[in-house]
């Protein structure tokens, strides 16, 4: 699949909800996953049928917390549409809560991670970034958490993102000093070569790979709206 | 020792109020060990340095190549604070300029003339067009992963940048001569110029020599293809013979690029170049308000005198070869898969099967807690001012530091 330029904002920030909701389902164990289908015309479904936006409304939906829908599939598949509608605003209500929590660090850590794989896979010259990285993984930490969340190069270069153990042998390592500084990175308030100076995050491993995905985040971060 | 560290991360945390990322570029913490590397160096003599918390280092950096003889030779801060007393910069150049390029001429072979700039990469740069304006051709092939400067045609940074910016450039795998021939064909009468470093000495890799029909075949290559050969010496330039980098590895290039350890620590680069470039060069535009700097050409024309009379590269070589074989004994008898790359006067150590640079970090932090300088990233330099007393405590500091890897890793 090939992602248009013009859709890699909106398709990188319904992948985030995508792994936004497998984590909350996953420390929860309730919920509805946020599964991601790309359809054209502009619009993406989320959690199956029944919640779509155009990419548009998408964007919204993410930056201000209130996207309109499309209608008839919302009012023919109510059922699924409400759960997926339940789901978003969960989402919201965690990342945008005060409080720093676990929780809403893991999720802000899966989601991002997750955008920047979907750059990492589709923007052309984030892809040229990674051409020769050979398979691997960029494990993400938070010290004294349970917190691990992680980005996988296969030997394709296809990049995915995944929590809990990896499961191989890292080759990179990047642990956030504690939850504040993970929930500033999350919110964007982290400087990347300050940080490591100052001790409050400790890299470690192929650091030209953390370098290149820190780039591809910060892009991310720069382009893709959201609520944080 | 206990590395005390209050009033480096005081000065950090100011400077990231004021300079973006507190440190920048190849200097910045987080492209070494940001926690076990001091962030700020108080002063420094011969082969030693002392940090803003008072720490003491043995060196094994000398600024990243920018020294050779010694942090604060007292011969050339003597010759550059004459200078100095009348003045650097002015209206005109001062008369330094032309016995430096004297000097230059003089010993190294190849060269009929020379220019002056700032860095390594004022004059990469410059030399590059300087290629194409005698050619008249687009495209310049370098070797992957080697670099040779900060402009857009070549940093090793992923910002700023348009496509256009590299769209003339191409690569070759190093040591690879098949691509290397594949690209002249490809790019038949197109290509201006080739630049390469004497050898391939990336950054988080080791160094790779060439081999041992690299330089005839790209020398013959060039000649027969019109093709421009420049060497970027600006990182060995002095450290593998007296005379520049070419005559270690036994080529002659077109034009030569010599920045770091030419003026000691004094910011100056040098690009000298055959007779027939003459003309190119006069075409291409040089110049820079505070290059024609007399005090940094003074410690260069001091610099180059002492290198030739005391034949410091021999020297560096021959430092380099007794410690490189006191590490990799340390290593053969704790058990530990460590060579050194490289020349011995410019090391890179590496640890077989560390491909992630675990091992080789960790190592670095160990030799850091006794104030070895050591970087995990990039190829070490020996300076001349170590002394064989010098080497021998580092040896055997980096033996403890081995020990104590050994027990991390059993542990």
């Amino acid at each position: 699949m090939s992602i248009t330029n013009e859709r890699m904002i909106p398709y990188a920030a319904a992948l985030s909800l995508e792994a936004a909701s497998v984590g909350i389902v996953s420390q929860q164990n309730s919920g509805s996953i946020l599964k991601v289908q790309i359809l054209e015309n502009h619009s993406i479904q989320l959690g199956g049928k029944g919640l779509c936006f155009n990419d548009r409304e998408l964007i919204n939906a993410v930056s201000t917390g209130f996207g309109l829908p499309h209608f008839s599939p919302l009012f023919f598949n109510f059922n699924n549409a409400f759960k997926s509608i339940l789901m978003l605003l969960k989402i919201k209500s965690l990342l945008t809560n005060k409080e720093t929590s676990v929780e809403k660090v893991f999720i802000g850590l899966i989601a991002g991670l997750a955008g920047t794989a979907a750059f990492a896979n589709h923007d052309l010259q984030c892809m040229k970034l990674l051409e020769n990285e050979e398979a691997g993984i960029a494990l993400f930490k938070v010290a004294n958490s349970d917190i691990s969340v992680w980005l996988s190069f296969s030997d394709s270069n296809e990049c995915k993102v995944g929590s809990g153990p990896p499961v191989q042998q890292p080759s990179a390592v990047f642990t956030f000093q504690n939850l504040s500084v993970a929930s500033n990175a999350i919110s964007g308030w982290f400087d990347h070569l300050g940080g490591p100076a100052l001790g409050q995050v400790e890299i470690s491993g192929n650091l030209p790979l953390l370098d290149k995905i820190g780039y591809i985040s910060r892009k991310v971060q720069k382009l893709v709206p959201s609520m944080l | 020792m206990t590395i005390k560290r209050e009033i480096s991360d005081r000065l950090f945390t100011r400077a990231l109020d004021v300079i973006p990322g507190g440190i920048y570029g190849h200097v910045a913490p987080v492209a070494g060990l940001p926690r076990c590397f001091p962030h700020y160096t108080q002063s420094a003599s011969g082969a030693r340095f002392e940090d803003v918390d008072g720490n003491e280092w043995i060196d094994f950096m000398c600024g990243f190549g920018a020294i050779l003889h010694g942090y604060s030779n007292p011969e050339i801060e003597d010759f550059a604070e004459e200078q100095r007393s009348k003045g650097s910069v002015f209206n005109q150049p001062s008369p330094i300029m032309v016995e430096l390029a004297e000097s230059l001429t003089e010993k190294i072979d190849f060269a009929d003339w020379a220019v002056f700039a700032k860095n390594g990469s004022d004059l990469t740069t410059w030399a590059i067009r300087v290629a194409r304006e005698h050619t008249g051709r687009p495209f310049v092939i370098k070797a992957k992963g080697a670099y040779h400067g900060v402009d857009a045609w070549c940093d090793p940074g992923f910002g700023g940048r348009v496509e256009e910016d590299r769209s003339n450039i191409i690569e070759f795998a190093w040591n690879d001569l098949d691509e290397f021939q594949s690209l002249l064909k490809t790019h038949a009468n197109q290509i201006s110029s080739l630049i390469l470093t004497p050898y391939h000495h990336a950054a988080f890799a080791p160094s790779v020599l060439p081999s041992d029909n690299f330089w005839a075949v790209v020398s013959k290559e060039c000649e027969k293809n019109g093709i421009i050969l420049i060497l970027d010496d600006v990182r060995a330039g002095g450290r593998l013979n007296d005379s520049g980098s070419h005559q270690y590895f036994g080529f002659t290039p077109d034009l030569s690029i010599y920045s770091k350890a030419l003026g000691n620590g004094f910011a100056i680069s040098a690009c000298v170049g055959k007779e027939f470039l003459k003309n190119a060069s006069k075409e291409v535009f040089l110049t820079g308000s505070c290059w024609n700097d007399a005090v940094a050409m003074a410690a260069a024309y001091k610099s180059l005198e002492i290198s030739q009379r005391d034949r410091v590269a021999e020297s560096v070589h021959q430092k380099g070869d007794y410690f490189s074989q006191g590490i990799v004994s340390n290593a053969i008898e704790l058990g530990l898969p460590f060579t050194m790359t490289g020349p011995p006067s410019m090391p890179y150590p590496w640890f077989e099967g560390d491909q992630n640079l675990f091992r080789i970090q960790k190592f670095c932090e160990l030799s850091a807690s006794k104030g070895l300088y050591f970087h995990p990233h990039h190829n070490w330099f020996i300076s001349n001012a170590l002394d064989y007393n010098d080497l021998d405590q580092a040896i055997d500091l980096t033996h403890q530091a081995m020990i104590e890897l050994r027990e991390f890793e059993e542990n």
